[in-house]
């Protein structure tokens, strides 16, 4: 790709972005009042985001669903849960399950 | 205390855990940019200005797969429209700094997946402390500086050295969410919209294109959720 065709592209997409995250300083300038309905819509984002995000990163590992028990990232996810259930927080979390993740793939990947 | 700083350094201090994370992501960003072509200081560039993992990895696949540049900005808005509901979700919290709302337009470009889990953490373990788009500042400069500097990193050194991510550090994502994502499930409420979250957004990703997946099924795991959890509502007439 040419530098200006790259410059394009990165302007178009920081502009695009920059759009979808300007309703923080919209709907709080406007003061917006967010109706009933809603205010319990968006209360449920966070878990969704979080499973969004969560759910194929173990079991779509490089864009493949793969729901066998010789998936490894399950075993890394297993051990990660249980950490973050034990309230054990997010460095924790985070150490047991990529250092679980990578040892798994030494030992049988 | 200073209350005037200590938000932002609090969010600073709490912010490491990710930046560290993001480290291997970001190599691994800066390491596809190269394998693509991309000059390393465009890599830097992107991950600066656009500061949007996922869409940025989608766009470099797009960039080999020899798509037009409408087709990858297109399809980066669409991937990202989820920052639109974080947003909306955080405007709640941010009563406080409302009249001096403008302060929110440069920090509108520090909604991001981490940040945006931190901050609402922040906001449940201390409801009460003020300014709490302080803390989002800390954590936006935090993983700000941790995602450009491993971007430029892993594009300077990307001809000499392997992906990162296939030996297992890929899994530093889901690790992360997987820290948010616990604590926050609560009921059958909460598991029903996880499900519905999770498990559409695996069949987005087979059956739609790429991008759109993972926030339409977010917003329909919200809205489901968010409908049940509005009728169990007792209602004052």
């Amino acid at each position: 790709m040419e530098t200006g065709t790259a410059l394009g592209l990165i302007g178009g997409m920081a502009a695009v972005t920059y759009l979808t995250r300007l309703p923080l300083f919209v709907l709080s300038a406007w003061r917006v009042r967010i109706p009933r309905l809603l205010g319990h819509v968006l209360e449920q984002i966070p878990v969704a985001a979080y499973a969004a995000i969560v759910f194929p990163g173990v079991l779509q590992p490089g864009g493949h669903l793969d729901l066998s028990l010789s998936n490894l990232y399950l075993y890394a996810a297993l051990g990660a849960v249980v950490t973050a259930a034990a309230g054990r927080g997010l460095l924790a979390t985070i150490v047991i399950g990529v250092c679980g993740a990578i040892l798994l793939k030494e030992l049988f990947g | 205390m200073n209350d005037r700083h200590g938000g932002v350094a609090l969010g600073l201090r709490e912010s490491l855990p990710l930046g560290v994370a993001l480290v291997p992501i970001g190599l691994a960003f800066g390491y596809l940019a190269h394998t693509v072509q991309l000059a390393w200081w465009l890599a830097g560039l992107m991950s600066a200005a656009v500061y949007a993992g996922p869409s940025q990895f989608l766009a470099a696949n797009l960039i080999r797969s020899g798509a037009g540049v409408p087709a990858i900005v297109v399809t980066t808005f669409v991937a990202n429209l989820r920052y639109s509901l974080f947003a909306a979700s955080l405007v709640p919290l941010f009563d406080d700094t409302r009249a001096r709302s403008v302060r929110l337009l440069p920090l509108a470009h520090g909604v991001a997946d981490g940040s945006y889990a931190l901050t609402l953490r922040h906001a449940e373990l201390r409801p009460d402390q003020p300014r709490k788009d302080r803390y989002l500042l800390g954590s936006f400069v935090v993983s700000f500086c941790f995602w450009v500097g491993s971007s430029l990193a892993g594009a300077l050194v990307g001809g000499s050295l392997p992906d990162p991510l296939p030996y297992g550090f890929e899994f530093a994502t889901p690790a992360i969410f997987i820290a948010f994502l616990v604590p926050a499930v609560r009921g059958r409420l909460g598991v029903t919209t996880m499900l519905v979250a999770g498990i559409g957004t695996i069949l987005g990703n087979k059956y739609l294109p790429a991008g759109t997946g993972p926030v339409l099924a977010m917003a329909t795991g919200a809205l489901i959720g968010g409908t049940l959890r509005w009728r169990r509502e007792p209602r004052s007439v």
